[in-house]
């Protein structure tokens, strides 16, 4: 127990949810290239389509690795791969919106990031939570050290905004890895998102009559939007049954709440991203992924799914961690 | 509620690789922070191992836009120009530098961004649309550079004759030009020797000059240059040198 729970791979598979989990993503990546390999042997599909299909199951075979490892090795490497994806994120953000030349209020943002991975790394939930105010604190004052009034109130609001968006937003993903089920939760809440996505756009393509948000996001329908609300909470519903099993959430009302949650709050994770995108003038976040935009255009619905899942499960589910408090700074 | 003006980053559409390589690369807090270690070691060295001196002083209220020029003879002169600069206006000054020599290779390019702030200057190829791209950095007013408009390091310690690039920079913009003259740096560590040798540097601040009503035609080059040119050469009335040429920047060690 303690501090060697941050890398303790033997338990990767320890919960059966995990395992059909990851065996169910495997299967799904491989049956899809399978699949593709041989819609393109048979020419069923256009060259051009059939390039563009193989080069996204490529990128996606990269991706689940570099998702899955850090989650079935343990708390530690999650809350610390979950860092770096939030301090890239916030890259991205403060080179679309410009923050990223307000030096002080940037670096007080990764003071914050990296504080909270500390906080999640020890299991300090008082700190965890009170980072929030003490970060935005800083900012406020920072942000006048360079005697400077004009913009003032935008760069505070943007450095404030940033760090809850995306800082605190994919902390609180980290923070569950602290939880007994944690590799579970996780993993259920990254593959329901992600199908969410997947579900929105297909429904949008066969049914799609009625733009949701011509302003915000001109590909996106209403029936899209229904779709995935429907399937998406079907699945979370089916998969959180397992997930969650033998706690107070493993009840049909919860279980579909917490789908209607997951599916809701993934869709406005998107938008927001878009309405930024928008209001700043940008096509994509940045072009860290080759061919396919930055990372936030990848992660944009995470962000506002992982606080409401976080306490989701930890009031209405009572989930605890078994931890010692404070694995770093004693008790 | 309509002050607000987002200024997003101009290689937002450059993955990492593709920015290293570009005049538009922006500065972040990554690569401030590398370089905030790297100028704090280049100062270190120059002032000990050069006992490095400034004369004169960059004007107090310099804000960007501006352009810091100087005599060049050494690959020491940019390390110069750039530790001589105060703290608060260093974050936001590029040196441009030589693309065949500074971006040879990705790892010179890493080094050469991350280290120094460079930017990089195709002396044969693209050359009048990096000038161009420069001069919008410049009309934009929030970038400052370090270049030395001889286009090339002297090979015998006397300054080149200016190319007219820098007049096509400035000409007609706000930009403010800080003539500097480096002296020392030729005999401590010139083109095609090793090490450099523990000789004096000096370096001497000259007064800003402004070139807002300049033409940005081929006169106004040639006016920005002739102007530029005789600052750093300092006055023709100064007195003649050693071996007789009247007013020629050599480079002599430190008094």
């Amino acid at each position: 127990m303690g501090v060697n729970r941050w890398w303790d791979f033997q338990s990767a598979l320890d919960h059966p949810a995990t395992v059909a989990l990851v065996v169910g993503v495997v299967a799904v990546l491989a049956l899809s290239a399978a699949l593709i390999a041989v819609l393109g042997r048979a020419k069923l599909v256009p060259p051009e389509r059939h390039a563009e299909l193989v080069a996204r199951t490529k990128s996606w075979a990269v991706i689940v690795p570099l998702i899955l490892l850090p989650v079935l090795a343990g708390s530690g490497w999650t809350i610390l791969a979950l860092a770096l994806l939030s301090l890239l994120c916030y890259r991205e953000y403060s080179r679309m919106t410009g923050l990223f030349r307000e030096r002080l209020v940037s670096a007080t943002v990764v003071v914050g990031i990296l504080g909270l991975a500390f906080a999640s790394l020890d299991n300090w939930y008082g700190l965890f939570v009170a980072l929030v105010p003490i970060i935005t604190t800083l900012i406020a004052m920072v942000a006048i050290l360079r005697d400077h009034p004009e913009g003032y109130i935008q760069r505070v609001s943007l450095g404030t905004f940033g760090f809850l968006l995306i800082g605190s937003g994919l902390a609180h993903l980290g923070y569950l890895a602290n939880d007994a089920q944690g590799r579970p939760m996780i993993l259920m809440l990254l593959v329901c998102v992600q199908l969410n996505d997947v579900f929105a756009f297909t429904c949008g393509r066969l049914f799609g009559r009625h733009k949701l948000a011509p302003n915000t996001s001109p590909g996106k329908t209403v029936q899209g939007s229904v779709g995935a609300l429907i399937l998406t909470t079907i699945l979370t519903a089916i998969i959180g049954h397992f997930v969650f099993r033998g706690t107070p959430v493993d009840t049909p009302i919860y279980l579909i709440a917490l789908g209607l949650g997951v599916s809701g709050m993934g869709q406005f994770g998107d938008l927001t991203l878009s309405s930024i995108k928008r209001d700043v003038g940008v096509k994509d976040s940045g072009a860290l992924i080759p061919g396919h935009g930055g990372l936030l255009d990848r992660c944009n619905s995470l962000l506002l799914v992982a606080p409401g899942f976080f306490y989701f499960a930890h009031y209405v589910g009572g989930a605890h961690s078994p931890l010692p408090i404070h694995l770093l700074t004693g008790q | 509620m309509d002050r607000w003006r987002y200024k997003t980053a101009r290689d937002i559409d450059l993955g990492p690789a593709e920015s290293a390589f570009s005049v538009n690369r922006e500065t972040a807090l990554a690569s401030a922070g590398t370089q905030f270690l790297s100028w704090t070691a280049i100062w270190l060295y120059l002032r000990i191992y050069h006992r490095f001196k400034v004369i004169g002083k960059f004007p107090a209220d310099l804000k960007p836009p501006f352009v810091i020029i100087g005599n060049h003879a050494s690959h020491l002169d940019a390390l110069i120009l750039a530790a001589a600069l105060p703290a608060r206006l260093r974050h936001d000054v590029y040196i441009v530098a030589a693309g065949d020599v500074f971006f040879a290779s990705a790892r010179r390019a890493m080094l050469s961004t991350l280290l120094l702030n460079c930017v990089p200057m195709w002396r044969k190829s693209a050359g009048p649309h990096a000038m161009r791209q420069l001069r919008e950095r410049i009309a934009e007013g929030d970038t400052g550079f370090i270049l030395f408009p001889e286009g090339a390091r002297s090979r015998d310690g006397k300054m080149l004759r200016f190319k007219p690039g820098l007049g096509m920079l400035v000409a007609g913009t706000q930009a403010t030009i800080i003539p500097c003259r480096i002296r020392g740096a030729f005999k401590a560590c010139p083109p095609e020797k090793g090490m450099p040798r523990p000789y004096r540097i000096i370096l001497k601040v000259g007064e800003p000059l402004r070139f807002d009503n300049a033409p940005n035609s081929r006169r106004g080059w040639e006016e920005v240059v002739s102007s530029c040119e005789a600052a750093i050469r300092g006055r023709p009335a100064s007195p003649p040198a050693a071996d007789g040429t009247p007013g020629a920047v050599e480079d002599r060690p430190g008094e």
